[in-house]
């Protein structure tokens, strides 16, 4: 994202939210990366839940974590998430990465809404219950 | 040609059962809507290809649903429609079956499975069977899938799809949001 989105090439391509995703805050959870060239680009090291809950108590718009099946899952487990958006995709793998890697935990969520897309995905959006 | 139709209840983890085999979460939400669902599709159908696991949770089951008391009034029906039905086990080790109108085929030949789409009837259905999914979409010969996605991730169970030698494209045909919170997605 950050080579992307600094690119001139985002512009041209995704001129509806170049702006946003460069002028947004963004958070990083990383033990190894410490800094980064992209515009408004913070790090967390250490205690993300702590941190998380600590964000979500100041004023401000809503957070959304993009991708990234390890950092969601430790949100999950600490119930830090308020809104999941799923998007199925019409393919079977197989095989591959899950998006949830906590074993022997079962949740129950309430499914909010359903939308079709043209293309043949389904955003299906849940909260939790 | 007759077509192959999949019915498979899952999770959000992608799993159809705990390490149990058992499927608690869709018997928690369970309702007449989904009922309905059922009671369509076995309508359309007169043949059930299942799995071994499957097969014998169906076989200690449906039977005696007819004599049970306890059975609900709008498993009637179905119980019918599921004991008239004939049944196809595909298992290695199974070494014989009690129930009216089944057998046992030992091993999947695509070409055996053709030779059954093509007689005449109404549409075939597998219910849960994992593996037989697996097997079956790898050949290519299922026609309608139907994935009842329940809104819970259990974390830990078996899987729908595993095993999938190619990435495999469908087609969306159809999608329903259920009263329980289940969503129904439709693909060919």
């Amino acid at each position: 994202m950050e080579s992307y989105w600094s690119s001139a090439a985002s512009s041209t391509e995704n001129p509806a939210i170049v702006d946003v995703m460069n002028n947004y805050q963004k958070i990083v959870f990383s033990r190894t990366i410490q800094e980064s060239s992209w515009n408004n680009t913070n790090f967390i090291k250490e205690n993300a839940a702590e941190n998380i809950s600590k964000l979500k108590q100041i004023h401000g718009k809503d957070i959304v974590i993009f991708g990234g099946a390890e950092l969601a899952s430790a949100f999950i487990k600490n119930n830090l998430i308020d809104e999941y958006r799923l998007i199925v995709n019409p393919v079977i793998l197989g095989d591959g990465k899950a998006l949830f890697l906590n074993k022997n935990e079962q949740k129950n969520l309430k499914l909010v809404e359903l939308k079709k897309f043209d293309c043949a995905n389904v955003l299906l959006i849940y909260k939790p219950v | 040609m007759r077509k192959i139709i999949a019915t498979e209840f899952y999770t959000l983890d992608g799993l159809m059962s705990d390490p149990k085999d058992e499927m608690e979460w869709v018997l928690n939400i369970f309702n007449e809507e989904i009922g309905r669902y059922e009671d369509d599709v076995y309508d359309r159908i007169d043949t059930l290809l299942l799995g071994r696991i499957t097969y014998k949770i169906f076989e200690g089951y449906w039977p005696q649903a007819l004599d049970n008391p306890s059975t609900p009034e709008g498993e009637i029906e179905l119980a019918k429609k599921i004991n008239n039905a004939d049944k196809i086990v595909f298992s290695k080790t199974l070494q014989d079956v009690a129930w009216k109108n089944s057998k046992i085929i030992r091993q999947i030949n695509p070409k055996e499975i053709m030779k059954i789409k093509k007689e005449k009837g109404k549409d075939l259905l597998i219910v849960g069977s994992a593996s037989i999914v697996q097997q079956l979409t790898n050949f290519g010969l299922i026609d309608e899938y139907h994935l009842l996605l329940h809104p819970v991730v259990l974390g830990t169970g078996k899987a729908l799809f595993k095993n999938i030698d190619n990435r495999k494209t469908l087609k969306l045909t159809g999608s329903k949001k259920f009263s329980n919170g289940v969503v129904g997605l439709f693909y060919e």
